[in-house]
């Protein structure tokens, strides 16, 4: 061994960790070498004497005092931290909420929520009428083809003959998107006077250009009620609640809407085809050879012409409850309706569960706007983490 | 302190429990202190390094994870706040041993008047030299010949790699014999 390498491996020697061989040359090497012999002896020196020094010192009382207080303070400080932690948490889920509960109450206000859906994005594909004055303006296009077999006895004979008319009848209806809503309303309204409240709404339905299609009033039990069925402008129909509503307190209700434009549509539709008809039907009888033909021809048309009434005759009923809104009413005193506290908890019981699910709804109709700003936050987040290491 | 009792204790300090905290921590100020005497220039700075180091240790508590020693984690902590402080300060005053003998140390040594007197010298040479090492190479010399941590262990506390450790540790006692040439009589273990 020589004098770099024993310096070199002198702290292996002085931590006990030199093994027998490396040890024996060192301690030879010591023996013939004066200098290094001299630095073993002072490493060896100062690493005990290091060894002696205290590992552990009392600290003065004060010191343990200090350091006990300086803890004490900052156990205090994060029992605030995470009092105002919890608060701020608390407050954010309690502000998500309450926006939840408004947007809820909004979209119910605005009818997004309601049970009813909309006919109209039940049937994207379907052509359907406006009817302004009664005429139809274009806008899609419906291509319907009829053929029509008619049986014939020209000879009074049991042979049958088919002549097919109307083949081929092409009619072209051009539609808008409107729609033609049928609206049909029941309340349940509860008064403290009935002969009163019935005086209110005779003036409201004047009021409104309504009239009465079902009045009947009745007694049980002492208590009065009446039934009523009243027909109100549809334009009217919101403004024409609002004030029944005021009369009295309105206990429970309906709202139902049905689009029947496509029904309508289908009519119309109909009645063009039966009205061609008619007419060849008409046409062919000036024509008829034999008075058995112009008979059974005649059967025929009076047939067809039976059908087009009933089908102007519906689209009249269609006309006039699309122009004029359904309310069936039942009014009557507050004594016999007033709820015990069984049927009040169950009501509320019922909105509440009502309510839930509305809110469910809307959730699903700000959802994707959640997602975003959830992205968004996330997108912030993983940024800051970045950027941090 | 048992093993069980340490971790009831930590889980305990962990859960906000500040007695436990304390009562835990009382096993180890004597260490803690003891490290951050000899790495700091003055007493005060020493107190202020283990407060500092205890308010660390309480923050830090609720992520102790049982993956090493608590004490090795105690001395990680008190290790880094002391070189945070001497590196933010980068101040080495001449420590007054005196003074610092005064806070209760007593030099070991030999019975006789003499022994003790020349032990207590010695250990202020010592105390001395070990203050004059740069901050890196005194936390390695501290840990290794004062506190008895093997390498693994004080690599663990500084968070380097052990080739950095021996390094450290050899320089540091080279440099200790060389502050140390001309005074190595009083370290002559045939006298003591």
């Amino acid at each position: 061994m020589n004098c770099e390498e024993f310096r070199e491996r002198l702290d292996e020697y002085i931590d006990g960790m030199a093994d027998e061989s490396l040890q024996a040359r060192m301690d030879t090497h010591a023996e013939e070498c004066a200098a290094c012999a001299e630095l073993l002896k002072q490493a060896m020196d100062i690493r005990f004497a290091l060894g002696d020094l205290e590992e552990e010192i009392t600290p003065p009382a004060f010191t343990s005092a200090a350091w006990k207080r300086a803890v004490r303070l900052e156990a205090e400080k994060k029992r605030r931290k995470d009092v105002r932690r919890n608060w701020r948490a608390f407050a954010m889920v309690a502000a998500a909420l309450a926006v939840w509960v408004g947007a809820t109450a909004i979209m119910d206000q605005g009818g997004l929520l309601s049970v009813i859906p909309n006919r109209m994005d039940a049937q994207p594909q379907a052509a359907m009428a406006r009817y302004i004055g009664g005429e139809a303006e274009n806008v899609a296009t419906a291509a319907y083809t009829e053929s029509t077999e008619i049986y014939l006895a020209s000879d009074g004979s049991d042979e049958q003959q088919t002549r097919t008319i109307g083949t081929g009848v092409e009619t072209t209806f051009t539609n808008t998107a409107a729609v033609m809503r049928v609206k049909n309303v029941r309340s349940e309204l509860v008064a403290e006077d009935l002969d009163t409240a019935l005086a209110n709404l005779d003036d409201l339905v004047s009021e409104m250009d309504g009239y009465y299609e079902f009045e009947h009033e009745h007694e049980e039990n002492g208590v009065r009620s009446a039934e009523l069925t009243i027909r109100v402008p549809s334009v009217s129909l919101d403004a024409f609640m609002a004030e029944f509503r005021a009369i009295g307190n309105e206990i429970d209700g309906e709202y139902h809407e049905d689009d029947i434009a496509q029904n309508y549509y289908d009519a119309d539709a109909r009645l063009e085809l039966l009205t061609v008809q008619r007419d060849q039907y008409s046409a062919l009888m000036a024509q008829a050879a034999s008075a058995e033909e112009l008979e059974a021809l005649a059967e025929n048309a009076e047939a067809v012409q039976a059908q087009i009434d009933e089908l102007e005759a519906q689209k009249r009923t269609w006309n006039t409850s699309v122009e004029y809104a359904t309310v069936a009413a039942n009014l009557s005193t507050s004594s016999a309706q007033a709820m015990t506290l069984g049927e009040r908890m169950a009501a509320a019981w019922s909105a509440a569960i009502s309510f839930g699910c509305d809110m469910l709804v809307s959730l699903a109709y700000i959802s994707p706007f959640l997602l975003i700003v959830g992205a968004a936050w996330a997108a912030v987040v993983i940024a800051k983490k970045k950027k941090n290491k | 302190m048992q093993n069980a009792e340490e971790m009831r204790l930590v889980r305990a300090a962990a859960g906000g429990d500040v007695n436990a905290f304390e009562q835990l921590m009382r096993q180890h100020e004597g260490k803690m202190y003891a490290v951050a005497l000899r790495m700091c220039a003055n007493r005060e700075d020493a107190q202020d390094c283990m407060q500092e180091a205890m308010i660390r240790a309480y923050r830090a508590i609720e992520n102790f994870r049982f993956q090493s020693s608590f004490a090795t984690w105690v001395y990680r902590i008190t290790m880094n706040t002391c070189l945070d402080e001497l590196r933010r300060r980068k101040v080495r005053q001449a420590t007054s041993l005196d003074a610092m003998l005064d806070v209760g140390w007593s030099p070991a040594g030999g019975d006789s008047p003499e022994g003790k007197a020349l032990a207590g010298e010695r250990k202020r040479e010592l105390e001395k030299a070990i203050h004059s090492l740069p901050e890196d190479m005194r936390a390695a010399i501290i840990l290794r010949d004062i506190q008895g941590y093997a390498y693994d262990e004080i690599a663990n506390i500084l968070d380097v790699n052990v080739g950095t450790i021996k390094s450290r540790i050899s320089r540091g006692r080279e440099k200790l014999r060389e502050i140390l040439a001309d005074k190595m009589e009083l370290f002559n273990r045939d006298k003591v």
